[in-house]
């Protein structure tokens, strides 16, 4: 193969040298090769993984550099299943269409519940269960402002509403419990614990139902699964410490209106009041003032050598410019 | 390399190396550089193309309520079809454009409207519409000063300019008729 002296021969090198050339066009190209190969889905998820951990363990100094290359899904429902159906996406990308049977109403709500549970759940998992440090902005008080990604937007086709004969918010919505099916269902098969569970500690059983003040009476036509982050300053280092390590919470201790919250050790910072109480917190049965998240707080995992704290939490909100801007007063990040 | 001066396999694999360790952190640095500079002119580009499609999909007679990202800086701004001055990129027909907002410190010629067009030519993206009439409704930050002196000493100058969108979730209705379209920020 080489020479007496170990030297290369012209075809050699050429040969490296396209292989070589060929290796750096192909990581140039990947992300461009990944969207022809997988549009949404899936592959979105894994870019959007891949992104969150290269942030997360990138050097302090470059950390905002690291691009989130997070799309949000838009999940359209509707009775023919048709991606184009929801008017809510119209000119809209990356969109994936799923059937409703109102005919068999309790089937219905049940796909309703386990889209929007899914979304919470791949949204978290995604995002790193929320023990990753992915921001730094501070407010004025030292504090991060609360940052988010919308993971997943789920509406339900309008004209499912507008058609008093098929009566869809009382035959259908008034049996949607998001709460109810992560409580007692799995993400999968596979998965040995379910949705509640992987929120919190295996441990933790039906979340308590909580009353809340928000909420018009009327059930919302698109909810946003949004991940959001805020970490604190020295102000509340002492009141997180109390707890040692992170602890997973559920919706019960956290999403009530702000005169509970505070009853929670880790909450003493601004910020991480507002993430954890923003106003306008629903679900589809805001009408019946049920609230819904995930939330982590804790030591994050950071490139930082002193571990950052702080809250992350992943939640349904409607699809509202003042409930989503109120959560996400540091903004927003990746592609809506 | 030996003593004859041959290129020993060995001197090609550092090299190939140290210029592929070259070539990372050159992408790097373009990546890191293109990120910083030019995100707030992707995510401007995106949000046009967003408010587009929806526009597009609603058909004339009809009306609906959006919610589109601002880029802080930025404003919409409009052109109809026989309103002058444009940018240029419009030629005579009407269109929507995105452009960096501009502020009383830029001191253009706000009277004529020059100045919004000129920043939208060269610092701002436009689509064209095929309406005759397209106006958007978006507050507007003025500033009046008396002149103290000279031949129009006591004339009072008004000059304004959009408050152009904040770096959040903006609420934008759309009204879409047969021959005009008008954006409306809520």
């Amino acid at each position: 193969m080489f020479g007496k002296r170990g030297e290369l021969t012209s075809s050699q090198i050429i040969g490296i040298v396209i292989v070589l050339a060929g290796f750096v066009v192909l990581l140039l190209f990947l992300p461009a090769i990944t969207s022809i190969f997988g549009e949404g889905g899936d592959s979105d998820r894994e870019l959007c993984k891949l992104s969150v951990i290269a942030r997360a363990t990138a050097p302090n100094a470059i950390q905002a550099g690291v691009p989130l290359r997070c799309t949000t899904e838009k999940v359209c429902l509707s009775e023919s299943g048709k991606k184009n159906e929801c008017k809510q996406f119209a000119g809209e990308e990356n969109i994936r269409g799923v059937k409703l049977n109102i005919k068999d109403p309790e089937k219905a709500a049940e796909v309703i519940e386990k889209e929007v549970a899914d979304s919470m759940f791949f949204c978290w998992q995604t995002m790193g269960e929320g023990k990753l440090d992915l921001w730094n902005r501070r407010t004025s008080l030292g504090d991060v402002a609360p940052m988010c990604v919308v993971c997943s937007r789920v509406a339900i086709d309008e004209n499912l509403f507008n058609d008093k004969d098929k009566n869809f918010t009382d035959k259908v919505m008034n049996l949607v419990d998001v709460n109810d099916y992560m409580a007692n269902k799995r993400p999968s098969d596979s998965v040995p614990f379910t949705y509640l569970q992987f929120f919190t500690d295996i441990g933790v059983g039906v979340p308590s139902r909580e009353v809340s003040t928000e909420g018009n009476g009327e059930p919302s036509d698109q909810l946003a699964v949004v991940f959001g982050q805020v970490k604190v300053g020295k102000l509340s280092d002492a009141a997180l410490s109390t707890a040692g390590t992170g602890v997973a919470l559920y919706v019960g201790s956290l999403l009530t209106p702000a005169g509970r919250i505070t009853a929670n050790p880790y909450v003493a910072a601004g910020s991480a009041i507002t993430i954890l109480t923003a106003t306008g917190i629903s679900v589809y049965k805001t009408h019946k003032g049920q609230v819904l998240a995930g939330a982590y707080c804790g030591d994050f995992t950071s490139s930082d050598e002193k571990a950052r704290k702080g809250c992350s939490v992943v939640r349904a909100i409607e699809w509202d410019a003042g409930k989503i801007n109120g959560f996400c007063s540091g903004g927003i990040q990746g592609d809506l | 390399m030996n003593k004859e001066g041959t290129f020993l396999l060995k001197n090609f694999i550092e090299l190939v190396i140290a210029a592929i360790g070259i070539v990372f952190i050159i992408i790097l640095g373009v990546s890191l550089f293109n990120f910083y500079v030019n995100q707030d002119t992707k995510n401007a580009q995106k949000s046009l193309d967003s408010l587009m499609g929806k526009i597009n999909a609603l058909e004339d007679g009809e009306n609906n309520t959006f919610l589109i990202r601002g880029v802080k800086g930025w404003s919409i701004v409009s052109y109809s079809k026989a309103q002058f001055p444009k940018p240029d990129k419009c030629f005579f027909e009407s269109c929507v454009c995105i452009c960096r907002s501009y502020s009383l410190e830029d001191k253009l010629d706000t009277f004529t409207g020059k100045g919004q067009a000129d920043l939208c030519q060269n610092e701002g993206f436009c689509r064209k519409l095929d309406k005759d009439e397209v106006k958007v409704k978006q507050a507007r930050i003025c500033k009046s000063t008396t002149r103290v002196a000279g031949p129009y000493a006591g004339q009072v100058d008004t000059t304004c300019h959009y408050k152009g969108l904040e770096d959040k979730l903006n609420t934008i209705k759309v009204s879409k008729e047969d021959t005009s379209l008008l954006l409306e920020f809520l």
